[in-house]
């Protein structure tokens, strides 16, 4: 059986749950939400097997040897009540560490992988050094610097942080007027072309081109078109190495695929959000995910 | 530079020992004020510049004050980003340079550090962690006196040692702590320990236990807290302090402070 702990108004957990429903996976689900409202838990290392998670309506006892899918997103900092803030802190520290430390199958395993995806010059430079194309960037408060940077071609402004934020093209005259007071500015050179989508699951590599007018093709209303897509052989060797080098066993990669054949990579997710991609894969994502879950022993 | 929040003690008085030591002020700076200094140039190709390229000494970033808003969330993550790459990629000695996994590979789990650490491998305390204080019986099974059990309210911070309560409504963490035990601590810094009590613990070679954790945890300044048995025979971790306060280095501080300018000299 595999247990899947998240959120239902988290369009990816509810997607992993019908369409491994739909596979006839046997699924525990776990809504964090619920838990924290009028639930509670029980959750102790090295585990004795009275572990559990509790909603109003059950207690799931919590199998140390089970499997597990887990999108531990910690609302406290959108309560405004600091009972409820203390209640999402406390259950998604306590999960975060249970599920670090039992021997069961748990993709992504917290504590277990890197997380310089939050801090995006740091993440560029790894992905650079794996050797993946990465577009430069440059990261400061210094307007003088940004604008030397933007002066040289078409950039990009990006969130720093694992903060979900849409990029967008900024003009000199932009950066000129921006406000620098209170927070540093991400710009990477801007890379012309199609988006590349791919998704990595143990050694499985998913992949998809979106063809869009818009810059972030996540937002903006302008047209989109989805493919299925095959990356070279030697691209999707080296994003399954690199996956596993950070420590996930599944990771969203983003690239953009120039005129000139060149993948450029602009970052790795170690939580990605892949039910709108998988719905157009005909679920081949969840497969994927669930044969990890599923057929692989487990590793402590 | 010293990242640290106003009232650091170790900062101010790791300030003080570089002006009388190198004659030179160190700039004390918040996290948000810090990252703010440095400009990040990544080529993408394995080559990169941080300025400006100087040694840090790092502490723990907290920002109450941010924290209480998502829109100060927002802006102390894309701080921390600038501050966590600076600080990795910089060419400068750093205290303590951040890890990929984060700013230190420290958890709120005290038995998940502890396993991190390497140390648990020797003896770790079990740790619950509830949405309620525990019952008698839920604390284990094995019989341990329900004496032996400290919860520490996560939102209050208080500690209360069994049957008594911790001041707030939860949720908590429970741990198992033996009545009457000895506490040692044991500063790190680089490859060199001290230990703060003049007590004869050679036997357990505390020193040593303590910079192979430090080393494993991937910091250079630590503070490792040992509960040490009544015959003084034996030691298993009770506590480690990745940002250790000045209380827990003041009896050797001269020390400390002489090791940690060595290594942001170098």
């Amino acid at each position: 059986m595999i247990y899947a702990i998240g959120l239902d108004s988290d369009s990816t957990f509810i997607h992993f749950l019908k369409y491994a429903t739909e596979l006839g996976t046997e699924v525990r689900a776990v809504n964090l939400q619920a838990v924290v409202r009028g639930g509670g838990w029980r959750l102790r290392i090295p585990d004795d097997g009275k572990s559990w998670l509790a909603t109003s309506e059950e207690r799931v006892s919590m199998d140390p040897l089970g499997s597990y899918y887990n999108r531990i997103i910690d609302l406290s900092s959108v309560q405004r009540s600091t009972t409820v803030r203390a209640r999402w802190l406390g259950l998604s520290t306590a999960l975060s560490a249970w599920l670090e430390h039992i021997p069961g199958r748990v993709v992504n395993r917290p504590g277990r992988f890197d997380l310089h995806n939050s801090a995006k010059p740091l993440h560029e430079d790894f992905l650079g050094r794996a050797g993946l194309s990465v577009p430069a960037s440059i990261t400061s408060s210094k307007r003088s610097t940004l604008l030397n940077f933007a002066r040289n071609g078409p950039v990009i402004v990006k969130a720093i942080s694992g903060m979900r934020a849409t990029s967008q093209i900024i003009d000199v005259d932009r950066l000129k007027a921006a406000d620098l007071s209170f927070s540093p500015v991400h710009l990477q050179r801007y890379v012309a072309g199609d988006d590349v989508r791919a998704h990595v699951v143990g050694s499985w590599v998913h992949a998809e081109m979106i063809r869009s007018e818009d810059v972030d093709y996540r937002s903006g209303d302008g047209r989109r078109e989805f493919a299925p897509h095959t990356l070279p052989d030697d691209l999707a060797k080296t994003i399954v190495r690199v996956t596993n080098k950070m420590g996930l066993d599944m990771a969203g990669w983003d690239f953009k695929l120039a005129p000139d054949g060149t993948y450029w990579c602009l970052e790795a997710n170690p939580m990605p959000g892949y039910d709108g991609y998988d719905r157009r894969m005909g679920g081949r994502i969840t497969e994927s995910l669930i044969e990890r879950l599923t057929t692989t022993s487990a590793t402590a | 530079m010293v990242v640290a929040e106003k009232g650091d003690e170790v900062a101010q008085a790791l300030a003080e020992e570089v002006c009388r030591s190198w004659a030179v002020r160190p700039l004390i700076y918040s996290l948000p004020q810090a990252s703010r200094m440095f400009s990040i140039s990544v080529s993408g190709d394995g080559s990169y510049s941080v300025e400006p390229d100087l040694p840090l000494f790092l502490r723990a970033p907290q920002q109450r004050r941010w924290r209480r808003s998502f829109r100060g969330r927002v802006h102390l993550a894309e701080h921390a980003g600038v501050l966590w790459t600076a600080a990795s990629l910089t060419s400068s000695p750093c205290i303590n340079r951040p890890t990929s996994r984060g700013f230190t590979l420290a958890s709120t789990s005290a038995a998940i550090t502890e396993l991190r650490s390497g140390l648990a491998a020797e003896a770790t305390a079990p740790e619950l962690f509830s949405s309620a204080l525990p019952d008698e019986d839920i604390y284990d099974p094995q019989g341990v006196p329900l004496s032996q059990w400290c919860s520490q309210d996560m939102a209050t911070g208080d500690v209360a040692r069994a049957p008594h309560n911790p001041r707030g409504c939860g949720p908590y963490r429970t741990r198992q702590r033996e009545p009457g035990t000895c506490y040692e601590t044991v500063v790190v810094v680089g490859n060199e320990a001290w230990r703060t009590s003049t007590i004869d613990l050679g036997n357990l070679g505390l020193e040593s236990r303590s910079g192979e954790a430090a080393t494993k945890l991937g910091v250079t300044f630590a503070a490792i807290v040992w509960a040490v048995d009544r015959e003084y025979a034996a030691a298993v971790p009770a506590r480690i302090d990745l940002y250790p306060k000045y209380h827990q280095v003041a009896p050797v501080w001269s020390e400390v402070s002489a090791a940690l300018l060595r290594i942001l000299a170098r």
